[in-house]
């Protein structure tokens, strides 16, 4: 069983995007995108490869920084914190799942579990014992001290998942979950997701094109042109 | 995030980038191992020589000084006590004619810890003298050449004039101590072979014997411009000379340091004096020669310690831009993760410190190599060199492996690299360029 999905500072936690624009020097990449995702949804945000869904999600989460615009989280406008005040609130209040399942490789996959514990000074015993729960319920316990090259794809995918819960976030974006995994693991990863969303109910952003994906999607984000737009999906009553 | 954690991940960096943090560790400790081991054995030779001289002189250190200056010597005075030396007495230099006659007379307080003849057994007629060993080996070799010589300036010594009183294969035994003899018109008897570095020859006097051998070698003086002017048929004005005297200040001192500092004349401002008037030098000894030539050594070993340094950091900082280039990925996972650019910080800087250690580590084993290859080179041969020079033996192999504060000092500038070169491409760390090596990748 996940625990988490709890608030930070109170705050229960809805995103908005108002008048989003980003761009690498001459390139646009987003441009004035005004979007409203309500919390506790599971969102995919699909498009083509370039159209912007990566970019997207680092901004939302905290990643990257958008060249204009405003991010509220709830109530939270992160556009007006201050730099440590941004950081020490997506901390708690967001997890990531990277493309690729990205962990240190030189660390033990408990050690990579617990870094979002280290960098908010959680105590050593409370990340253990936060590591072991987690752990436990993504099945993953008996390769906790080995590296992410000595365990299966799986488990490492299981490692990343639970990393990205560890500090209980309201919001889980995952980029690219399920590219370069053949159908089973695909459909695994997204039962994970799937499940930590039902079990939390955190706000699950999963950036794709992969249509497993949209099965499991209560919203849809089209991303295309440099803006997006939300649907209604269907599968909340279905799964 | 606590260091504990910080050291932790950044050792995650030398596991993921060993070639690069090979080539760094590497690099630094090469240039520092070489500086390392001149330094180890600059003091193992220091430390050997001192111990030699030490045991040659018995702990102490004799330094003469004079100041010209209006202060007189009373400067000196001070600047003795300033470093815990005490006056002994004085040597007066006393010059009969011209720059080239020239006598030395010593207090017998500056030379009784030296004396290995006792004063009261000299006789009434006699002059007591300290003599070099030097002096003492060109006396034999002129006297089995049966050449002249030259005494001080003072005395032309024809063969007879002359007494061999002890060789120098007999010094160590101090048997031949003692002994008379005349040169020209001096009744004399050696009561010491000093050490070298000191005067060919000192005649001891508590001044009741000065005033009569001054008078004896006036004489002597104007017998020999007499004897010119007639030699020359009165062309020539009759020239008598009027004695002139110098005194120096003989000070003792038992610790070398404290001798080489005041040696040093670096303190003008705090006595008031001009360095160039100062007259200063170790005499019966050469401890403070030994400490002077390795201190000057270490001054231009600090000047290319300064420029390795130079080089370290740019090695490390060009490597290191490398290496966060390359890590792009894991510090965008940090960042995703929570982690503050403060905390980024101290992961990278660890990691470079921890180099740092490893190349300092790395560097004494080199030094210690290198000092170590030497001492097994030129051990035998040194221990055989001061032995002879020295005039005493010592137990144990010499072993040119010394330590001292500035191998410190070395360490400490190795450990600066790290901090100097990160904040050399700390840059490179913002999450400006991280994300913009993200994309370009």
């Amino acid at each position: 069983m996940f625990t988490g999905g709890g608030c930070y500072n109170g705050v229960m936690v809805g995103i908005q995007l108002k008048n989003i624009s980003k761009s690498y020097g001459a390139k646009s990449i987003l441009a004035h995108v005004d979007l409203e995702i309500p919390k506790g949804e599971f969102v995919m945000m699909r498009g083509k490869s370039g159209a912007g869904k990566s970019t997207l999600l680092n901004i939302i989460g905290g990643i990257e920084q958008p060249t204009s615009g405003e991010i509220l989280i709830g109530e939270q406008n992160i556009s007006q914190l201050r730099a440590k005040e941004r950081a020490e609130f997506y901390r708690h209040a967001v997890g990531f799942v990277f493309q690729g399942f990205y962990l240190q490789p030189q660390l033990t996959l408990r050690d990579n579990i617990a870094l979002p514990g280290i960098f908010a000074n959680m105590p050593k015993n409370e990340r253990m014992e936060r590591v072991d729960v987690l752990a436990q319920t993504l099945q993953i316990t008996e390769v906790l001290d080995q590296k992410p090259a000595e365990v299966s794809g799986g488990q490492a995918e299981r490692a990343c998942v639970a990393r990205a819960l560890f500090m209980n976030p309201q919001i889980v974006l995952a980029d690219e979950p399920t590219n370069n995994l053949d159908p089973e693991n695909a459909r695994n990863v997204v039962d994970i997701l799937y499940k930590v969303w039902q079990e939390t109910g955190a706000t699950v952003i999963v950036a794709s094109h992969d249509a497993i994906v949209e099965k499991y999607a209560t919203v849809v984000v089209e991303v295309a042109d440099g803006g997006a737009r939300l649907m209604r999906g269907g599968a909340k009553d279905e799964n | 995030m606590r260091i504990s954690e910080a050291i932790k991940l950044g050792h995650a960096n030398l596991t993921a980038h060993k070639g690069r943090s090979l080539a760094i560790v590497v690099t630094i400790s090469v240039l520092f191992g070489l500086i390392m081991g001149v330094n180890f054995i600059l003091q193992g030779l220091e430390d050997n020589a001192l111990r030699y001289s030490d045991a040659r002189s018995e702990g102490k250190i004799y330094v003469e000084g004079r100041y010209r200056g209006s202060q007189g010597n009373e400067v000196v005075w001070q600047r003795v006590e300033k470093y815990h030396g005490e006056i002994l007495g004085e040597i007066t230099k006393v010059k009969l004619f011209g720059e080239q006659e020239i006598l030395y007379i010593v207090s017998p307080e500056v030379v009784e810890h030296l004396l290995t003849q006792p004063l009261d057994n000299v006789p009434a007629d006699k002059l007591p003298v300290v003599m070099s060993e030097d002096m003492m080996q060109r006396l034999a070799e002129a006297k089995e050449n049966g050449d002249e010589i030259h005494f001080g300036g003072l005395f032309d010594m024809p063969e007879d004039d002359y007494e061999i009183v002890g060789m120098i294969d007999d010094v160590h035994q101090r048997n031949e101590l003692g002994e008379e003899g005349e040169i020209n018109l001096l009744n004399l008897v050696l009561v010491h072979m000093g050490a070298f570095g000191g005067y060919e020859m000192l005649v001891v006097d508590d001044g009741t014997g000065q005033q009569a051998l001054i008078e004896k070698a006036r004489q002597e003086c104007i017998e020999r411009a007499q004897a010119m002017y007639e030699e020359y048929d009165q062309d020539y004005e009759l020239y008598i000379p009027d004695l002139e005297t110098e005194v120096k200040l003989v000070a003792m001192f038992t610790n070398p340091y404290d001798a080489y500092k005041y040696t040093l004349l670096d303190d003008e401002k705090e006595f008031g004096y001009h360095y160039q008037q100062y007259e200063v030098r170790e005499i019966f000894g050469n401890q403070t020669q030994i400490i002077g030539a390795v201190a000057d050594t270490e001054k231009m070993i600090r000047v290319l310690v300064i420029v390795l340094l130079v080089v370290a950091v740019v090695v490390m900082a060009f490597t290191f831009a490398h290496i966060v280039a390359a890590e792009a990925p894991i510090i965008a996972l940090y960042r995703s993760l929570g982690a503050q650019t403060s905390d980024t910080v101290k992961i990278y800087l660890a990691y470079l410190l921890e180099l740092c250690v490893y190349a300092v580590i790395l560097a004494t084993v080199i030094g210690m190599l290198l000092a170590g290859v030497v001492t097994l080179m030129e051990s035998g041969a040194l221990q055989e060199l001061w032995t002879n020079d020295y005039g005493v033996e010592l137990p144990g192999k010499i072993i040119l492996i010394g330590f001292n504060w500035k191998y410190l000092e070395v360490v400490g500038l190795m450990l600066l690299v790290a901090p100097v070169a990160f904040l050399l491409t700390v840059d490179q760390l913002s999450p400006k360029r991280i994300a913009q090596r993200l994309k370009e990748d």
